[in-house]
Order: C-alpha cells, then structure tokens, then sequence
C-alpha cells in the first residue's frame, strides 16, 4: 500500500498528556492510521525528523465539514516539542507507511 | 462527540431508526436547532461525574484559556474522547449530562470493535444516538429537552450519513 503524508496546521497540547496535531491527509481517503499498523515519522521541511512510536489517529476529529475526510487529527504521547514550536518557520509533517506485517 | 452544529462525516454501516422523515418535518416547522435544545438539556451532575470516576474514567473539564478548550473550540464539541487516552473525557463547563454519557458510549463502541462493524464513525455517531434514545431510562435521561436533542442531533448525523 502506499505512504501518507499528513500536512501539520495546528498542535494543542492537551492537558491528558497527549498533543494534538490537525492538518490534511493526503492522499484525503488513506485508511484510519494507528501505530501498531504503521510506521510513522514526524518531519520538518529542512530535514529533521523522529519516529513515533506511539501515535494514533483521533477518529471523533474528522469534523469539520469538507468534501472529503482529508482533514484529521493524530495524537501522541512522545515529546515533539522540538518540532512543534518551531512549525511556523520550519513546517512540519508526518509521513507513513504500513509495517510489512502489520 | 456531541457538536453544537454541525459534522460532516463518512459513509455507510449503520442507517439509524424508523421515523426520522417525521421527526425532521416537525423540528423544520417548529424552528428548533440542536444548539437551542442544548442550552435546555440538563447539565452534568457532579455526582454522575464521581460516579464515573469511581469506575476508573478521568473527566476533565476545560478550562478557560487552555489548549483543552481551543481543542473542544476547534472540534465544535461540547466534548469528546481520544483514541490515545484510554477512559479519558474532556468537556467544556456546563456540558450536558448527555454528552457526556455519549463520549462514555463511544470509548464502549471502540472497545467492542464497532467500528469495523459499521464502517465509519459517522455511522457510530448515528448508532450512538439511536443507543441513548432507546435506553434513555436505564441513562437516567429523563429530561423531555435531552431527549428532543438527542432525536434531532440523531437526524442530523443521518441526514451526514445520508449525503456521503
């Protein structure tokens, strides 16, 4: 199956621990993404990037009326700050792929 | 997740109950909107809360300013559960009693793998709904305006079903 890439626009940091990131998928109708099914990897435009390990998608997120289910939200309980405060002049993304046995 | 106005969702499962082109004609000729009825539905109960808690779910409440309110902001929500945070739910103050019950029932409707059984979440938002009415008694939903919310935000997320 082929790889996703999730184009970051927002973070919140919840008070459960987890952050919060909104964007769009594409492409806009790839699968329901879970770490145990996917390799995931959060990536900034000038090359940075880190694998997480504990990443889920929110499903209850894909809300707000659009013409597809490209906008959606991922969780994660690892420590991205590094990449999240920085977003604004260095975009961020996460790419993915399905684990050969997963 | 109970939205104030408005989710546009997936695509087919479950189809919801009998009645619904009824209920709609009449919520269209009496002018009433889920985010009217909202604000009649009984609030959460304190001790619905301690009761939950008790059970092992943690309830947090919003708060003013925080990246948890922009979250339920942004989301349109009264409140919601996350896939990540196992019995976790946020709400906003003065949530209903209803909403609350539901994101309960949605972290249930994960758990027994509905999801794959009715293929999107927008159909467990329909299914969640058709739920709570017909079990409103054993919920302690006795309120005639969380029951008239519940109907019209049940044909709301058909009437999203149905467009997809």
């Amino acid at each position: 199956m082929e790889s996703f890439k999730f184009n970051i626009n927002d973070y919140f940091k919840l008070s459960t621990g987890t952050v919060a990131l909104v964007g769009v998928m594409v492409p806009g109708d790839y699968p329901i993404v879970t770490s145990e099914k996917y390799v995931v990897e959060i990536k900034t435009q000038s090359g940075k990037s880190l694998r997480l390990n504990k990443i889920n998608e929110d499903i209850f997120s894909r809300s707000e009326p659009t013409e597809d289910y490209s906008r959606r939200s991922f969780q994660t309980f690892e420590d991205i700050s590094s990449f999240i405060e920085n977003m604004a002049i260095d975009p961020i993304y996460l790419q993915g792929y399905p684990k050969i046995n997963g | 997740m109970r939205s104030y106005g408005g989710k546009i969702g997936a695509t087919e499962g479950y189809k919801g109950g009998k009645g619904i082109e009824k209920n709609t004609i009449l919520f269209r000729k009496s002018g009433i909107t889920s985010s009217s009825l909202s604000k009649l539905s009984e609030p959460v109960d304190p001790a619905l809360i301690a009761k939950l808690e008790a059970k092992g779910w943690k309830i947090d409440i919003a708060k003013p300013g925080s990246d948890d309110l922009r979250w339920l902001n942004y989301q349109n929500a009264e409140a919601c559960i996350n896939s990540g945070v196992p019995k976790h739910v946020l709400i906003r103050e003065g949530a209903t009693k209803s909403a609350l019950l539901e994101e309960i029932l949605h972290a249930k409707q994960l758990e027994l793998g509905l999801l794959e059984k009715y293929g999107s979440y927008q159909a467990l938002e329909v299914h969640v709904k058709d739920f709570m009415l017909r079990h409103a008694e054993i919920l302690g939903l006795n309120n005639k305006n969380d029951i008239a919310l519940l109907q019209r935000l049940k044909i709301e997320e058909i009437n999203r079903l149905n467009k997809l």
